[in-house]
């Protein structure tokens, strides 16, 4: 659509910078204003978009200064009121208080810590890593079970009150969206089999990761779930254990229930699960991936997003990585990423023990 | 008409919410079998564009498999919850509900 002058290296969809948007909010003429805010606020139909970048180009000789500094979010939460229609109404921008939703309240303040993490610890602006506004939508649907990111922003059903409580009731699941944008930005993980799998792994493991940062635990602190508090008191857990989504440290124990059936992800290679369901096993096979990454960070001990999170966020960005790579390729990205920070040996020893084994030297 | 319907992908993987299912409009109710029979039929069921590959956007987004056979023709089409085909929609909502009656348990 705007490939032709793309003023950015590589985008999610076609949106000016939010410094050069703020910036015509603010000194624009009326209608450039209008246009401005309507595109802050994340629609991005075509025929907003064509009329943006005419006068931001005049605007950036005029304006060479950036109005929004790196690490400064922009946070727009939407509501779908139960209907399935996206993006849906504004409900909360950057900067205003509270509503009293839990919904609209989790989500901004999720799409905040995890926007954080990856400025604070990664030194990366937003998804695009140049500053992409956060847009989430809450109450779409009605009893809609599901969170997903559709290649634009975050959306989160309340669930069905049955199974499911809200999707924004645990951050590791608003962070675990928002980094599937980091990824396809960075690397395009196909959406299926092992390369699909990885996609999901890195998505739990930065869920995991802003989990851990926001409540300041250690790899050995850290409980390593997935969707802690998002079941419904009604599904059974395993071994008394309150049911949860997925667990890195231990793949196949979040829940085991009548309705639901048994938590399907292996933790090891010898378990690989091989399907044409859900895109060739994407949510159940990267038990494995996340095995190893729960395995480096406790190897190495300490605040896991600090070596083993520093590696893996190295491997995704690393231009070896293929979008159609599998467990081996990526397993090797990260050992040899992990020499810069000499914990290869550690990096090395996870990946044997869920069965994947890598040379030291490649 | 006998209707194929497979819910797939989300957030998660369950087994139990993601089990067939598959309809015989012969073996329903006369008045549930022609309000199907009409949702294929307002929504140009036939007609519908075969499903896309894996897209290039977006992550665990559901994803709904709908296989119609009726009269010798046979088609098949790939929904997400971004639908906008109203009579689609009612197909899928009525296909969601049905499915939900044969989990176990509930
Ligand atoms: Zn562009
Ligand atoms: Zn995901």
């Amino acid at each position: 659509m705007c490939q032709q002058n793309k003023p950015h290296r590589h985008s999610i969809f076609c949106i000016l910078p939010p410094y050069i948007l703020r910036s015509i909010a603010e000194n624009g003429s009326k209608e450039q204003r209008s246009m401005a805010l309507h595109v802050l606020s994340g629609d991005t139909t075509f025929r907003s978009l064509r009329a943006v970048p005419r006068f931001a180009a005049e605007l950036i000789k005029k304006r060479p200064l950036a109005f929004m500094l790196a690490g400064d979010k922009q946070r727009t939460i939407f509501s779908a009121n139960n209907a399935q229609a996206l993006p849906g109404v504004i409900v909360r921008a950057e900067g205003s208080p509270a509503t009293g939703d839990p919904a609209i309240d989790e989500a901004y303040d999720g799409l905040g810590l995890t926007y954080d993490f990856f400025w604070n610890v990664f030194n990366r602006n937003s998804i695009d890593d140049e500053g992409m506004p956060l847009n989430g939508t809450v109450h779409f649907g009605a009893n809609y079970s599901n969170a997903f990111w559709d290649g634009q922003r975050m959306v989160f059903g309340d669930g069905d009150g049955e199974l499911f409580n809200r999707f924004t009731i645990s951050l590791d699941v608003i962070a675990h969206e928002l980094a599937h944008g980091v990824t396809e930005d960075e690397t395009q993980l196909i959406y299926s089999s092992q390369s699909g799998a990885l996609n999901e792994s890195v998505s739990d493991v930065f869920g995991s990761l802003v989990k851990q940062y926001a409540l300041n635990q250690t790899a050995e602190g850290a409980d390593w779930l997935i969707g802690a508090g998002l079941f419904t008191d009604r599904v059974q857990g395993v071994g008394g254990n309150p049911a949860v989504l997925r667990s890195m440290k231990e793949p196949g124990t979040g829940y085991d229930d009548p309705v639901l059936g048994r938590d399907p992800q292996p933790g090891h290679m010898d378990d690989f699960v091989n399907t044409f369901e859900d895109n060739g096993g994407v949510h159940i096979n990267s038990g494995i991936p996340n095995k190893a990454f729960y395995l480096a960070a406790t190897n190495i001990g300490g605040y896991a997003w600090e070596k083993a999170g520093r590696v893996w966020y190295e491997t995704l960005l690393d231009s070896r990585l293929r979008s159609n790579d599998k467990f081996q390729r990526f397993a090797q990205l990260t050992v040899e990423n992990a020499k810069r920070y000499k914990v290869e040996a550690e990096v090395c020893d996870a990946w044997t023990k869920v069965g994947i084994s890598v040379p030291m030297i490649i | 008409m006998k209707i194929y319907f497979k819910p797939e992908g989300g957030f998660g993987f369950f087994p139990g919410l993601n089990k067939a299912l598959e309809i015989n409009c012969e073996s329903l109710p006369a008045d549930e079998a022609s309000h199907v029979e009409n949702l294929v039929c307002e929504a140009n069921f036939f007609d519908l564009p075969e499903p896309a590959p894996v897209p290039v956007r977006g992550a665990d987004m559901k994803e709904y498999i709908i296989k119609v056979e009726d009269k010798g023709r046979q088609h098949m089409v790939k929904l997400t919850d971004l639908e906008t085909n109203q009579y689609l929609r009612d197909l899928l909502t009525y296909l969601t509900n049905k499915q939900k009656e044969t989990r176990s348990g509930s």
